[in-house]
């Protein structure tokens, strides 16, 4: 295994199904809302359950990343590395807002497990960027910026103090 | 008295950036105190938000999905390490909201980046 593949990155590429059921289940769950008595229960119950277990399989596998990404610390990893796991990134926030614009489908652990995987990816991330762009020197464009927040801060301290 | 502007507002502040040609531009800047702290005496402490393209360790890319509406711009990012304080009277105007979850992301990585 080696951090060029861009496989190894993406957490999703094992679970692609998860893509497809996101997106046609959403849409589902609004169309069953409609649909009384038990057959609305028993389909409900099913294609959430197996949301679920997609969405823990995924937190799996993205705690499993950051575990290896921890140990490989002291290597240096390629930009391209970072490259790719900001499409994966990119791939998930497309999918947390398909479940927020469902509500999570009212269910805690729906919210929970997504949120989770939203934290460890960003935890990833974290750790790549710092990683890739250790020896960076800073954009000359913060200058600016520097220079107007000190002054926006100092004037506030000043009227604070006064 | 609890403060006007929330953690996670996005905002615009009165006194527009002064650029070396001359001209200005605003730069939204998103609060990152508690609401506690917003609180005492109507002060909050920001991050600044910026069109740059450059990525490094303090970028934080952002996006319309992490916020309550389409932002204005394509390609922004929190300069994580850009931390301004500002009273409740130097803001010009709220623009936007960012959603809870990414800004626990925002907050997490200016603790591991800024302050460890």
């Amino acid at each position: 295994m080696t951090h060029s593949m861009p496989i190894f990155i993406d957490s999703f590429y094992s679970n692609r199904l998860l893509s497809i059921k996101l997106n046609f289940f959403t849409r589902l769950v609004s169309f069953i809302q409609g649909i009384k008595g038990k057959l609305k229960f028993s389909l409900l119950s099913n294609i959430l359950s197996s949301i679920n277990k997609d969405l823990g399989k995924t937190l799996i596998m993205i705690e499993g990343l950051n575990t290896h990404i921890t140990k490989q610390a002291n290597e240096k990893i390629p930009e391209e590395v970072y490259i790719q796991f900001m499409k994966v990134m990119k791939k998930y926030r497309s999918h947390y807002h398909l479940m927020e614009k469902v509500d999570f489908f009212d269910l805690d652990i729906t919210k929970e497990l997504a949120n989770s995987i939203l934290m460890e990816l960003y935890q990833i991330e974290f750790k790549l960027k710092s990683n890739v762009f250790q020896d960076k020197a800073s954009d000359s464009s913060d200058r600016i910026l520097i220079d107007y927040a000190s002054k926006v801060s100092y004037n506030t301290a000043l009227q604070i103090t006064k | 008295m609890p403060a006007k502007f929330h953690q996670g507002d996005l905002i615009f502040l009165k006194d527009p950036i002064p650029l070396p040609d001359g001209k200005t531009l605003d730069h939204p800047v998103l609060i990152i105190s508690s609401n506690i702290a917003n609180a005492y005496e109507n002060s909050y402490t920001g991050v600044m938000m910026t069109s740059s393209t450059k990525t490094d360790k303090f970028s934080f890319q952002v996006d319309d999905l992490m916020f309550e509406s389409p932002l204005d711009k394509r390609g922004c990012q929190l300069r994580l390490y850009i931390i301004v304080g500002f009273k409740e009277s130097d803001i010009r105007v709220f623009k936007n909201r960012m959603k809870p979850p990414f800004l626990q992301a925002v907050l997490k990585q200016i603790r591991d980046a800024v302050f460890s």
